[in-house]
C-alpha cells in the first residue's frame, strides 16, 4: 500500500487539515490510521518532510503551543493554500476515478 | 500512560544523540516521540523498547547535502537537514529579490557613504599601518549581530564560534531562527573574510602587493559586507514570520 500512497501523501495531509482545521504531526498519522481502519499508515519519516515542505511553500502555516510541559507544533492551511487544496483534491479524485475505470472495465456488450 | 520527567529527558538526550541540533526540530520530534511512546506503553511495551521502535520509523530517511552523494545524513538528522534547508531556500530567494529591487534604497546609499568615509582614511599610505581602520568594515557586522541576538530574545545557553567545536552535543543545540538571522546577517560566513583581510594587510605592509590592489580589494570587501548588513536588517521580519515568531 505504501508505494501507492507516496505520490498522494501531500494531498491526503492537505485534505485532513482542511477538514479538521489544525493538527499536529502525530495526530495526522493517527487520524489516517483511524479513517482507513489501519489499512493506510503514514510513516513519520515521510510525513514530516511533507509538512515542512508545504510550510516552506506557505501552503501551511505553523503555530506552537505549550501542552503538558512540552511544545506542540500545529499546522493549518493558509488562505493561499486553500486554492491548492481544492486543486489537489480534485486531481486525486479524477485520478482515483480513472484508476477505477481501468481496474473495473465495463463490458462492451451487455447481454 | 503519562511519561515521567526523567523519561522526557531521556527522549531529548536520544534525539540529541542522533545528532539533532536545532531547537525547533527537537521540540517537534520530542512531542511526536512522547505521543508515540505513551501509546506504545499503553499497549504494554517498555519505555526503552518503545523509544527504540519510534526512532526506527525514521531510519530510512536519507539526505545528501553535497554533490556526488558525499557525506549523507541518515534518519532524523536527514529530516532535520531538509527542514533547515527548506527554510534557508525561502530566505535565499528573498535575499536575491531584495538585492535586485532595492539596490539604490536609502539604507544602501548610507552604506555607500560609510564606504566613502573608510575610503577617505584608507587613501593615506600611513593609515595602512593601522589595523583598527581595517576592522572598521567589521563594525556594522558586530552591531547588527548584537542587535539580532537581543531582538531574538532567546536563552543564550548554546555555545557559538570556535567553542562549538569542543562543546558537548547538549550545548550545541541552537535555534533555526537565530541561525538563519546570523546567516542573513553574514555572521556565519563574513568572518571568513578575515582570512583574506589579515594577509592582505600584511602583504601590503611589506610591499608584496601594489597599493591599488590592496585598496580595491578592501573596497570590494567593505562594500559586500555592508550591503549584506542592510539586507540582514530588512530580512528580520521575513525570518520571524517564517519561523512563526
Amino acid at each position: 500500500m505504501e508505494k501507492h500512497i507516496k505520490g498522494s501523501l501531500s494531498t491526503i495531509v492537505l485534505k485532513l487539515l482542511d477538514d479538521n482545521g489544525r493538527m499536529y504531526g502525530y495526530e495526522i498519522t493517527q487520524k489516517v490510521k483511524e479513517l482507513t481502519s489501519g489499512d493506510i499508515q503514514i510513516t513519520e519519516g515521510a510525513l514530516y518532510p511533507i509538512l515542512h515542505k508545504l510550510e516552506a511553500e506557505e501552503v501551511l502555516s505553523a503555530e506552537t503551543e505549550k501542552v503538558d510541559g512540552r511544545i506542540r507544533k500545529y499546522y493549518r492551511i493558509t488562505p493561499k493554500g486553500n486554492a491548492t487544496v481544492v486543486d489537489r483534491v480534485a486531481e486525486l479524485r479524477a485520478f482515483a476515478e480513472n484508476l477505477n475505470l481501468i481496474l473495473n472495465p465495463k463490458p462492451l456488450f451487455n447481454n | 500512560m503519562k511519561l515521567t520527567e526523567t523519561q522526557h529527558k531521556n527522549i531529548i538526550n536520544y534525539l540529541i544523540g542522533e545528532g539533532l541540533e536545532y531547537k525547533e526540530f527537537i521540540d517537534e520530534m520530542t512531542d511526536h516521540f512522547i505521543d508515540s511512546i505513551e501509546a506504545k506503553m499503553g499497549e504494554g511495551m517498555s519505555f526503552f523498547y518503545a523509544l527504540e521502535e519510534t526512532g526506527n520509523a525514521f531510519k530510512n530517511e536519507i539526505y545528501y547535502p553535497f554533490p556526488l552523494k558525499l557525506f549523507p545524513r541518515i534518519g532524523l538528522k536527514a529530516m532535520e537537514k531538509r527542514f533547515y534547508e527548506s527554510k534557508k531556500r525561502e530566505i535565499d530567494a528573498d535575499l536575491k529579490v531584495n538585492f535586485k529591487t532595492s539596490f539604490f534604497s536609502i539604507p544602501n546609499v548610507l552604506v555607500l557613504c560609510y564606504i566613502g568615509l573608510v575610503h577617505y582614511f584608507l587613501r593615506e599610505e600611513s593609515s595602512l599601518q593601522d589595523i583598527w581602520l581595517i576592522y572598521a568594515w567589521m563594525l556594522p557586522s558586530f552591531l547588527t549581530f548584537t542587535y539580532l541576538r537581543i531582538a531574538v530574545k532567546e536563552p543564550m545557553d548554546n555555545v557559538g564560534g570556535i567553542g562549538w567545536l569542543f562543546a558537548s552535543k547538549q550545548r550545541r543545540v541552537r535555534s533555526v531562527h537565530l541561525n538563519l538571522l546570523m546567516y542573513v546577517n553574514g555572521s556565519k560566513w563574513l568572518g571568513w573574510f578575515n582570512v583574506l583581510v589579515i594577509p592582505l594587510h600584511y602583504f601590503r605592509k611589506y610591499d608584496y602587493v601594489p597599493a591599488y590592489f590592496y585598496f580595491y580589494s578592501m573596497l570590494f570587501i567593505i562594500t559586500i559586507t555592508l550591503l549584506v548588513q542592510v539586507q540582514a536588517i530588512k530580512m528580520i521580519p521575513k525570518v520571524n514570520k517564517l519561523l512563526g515568531y
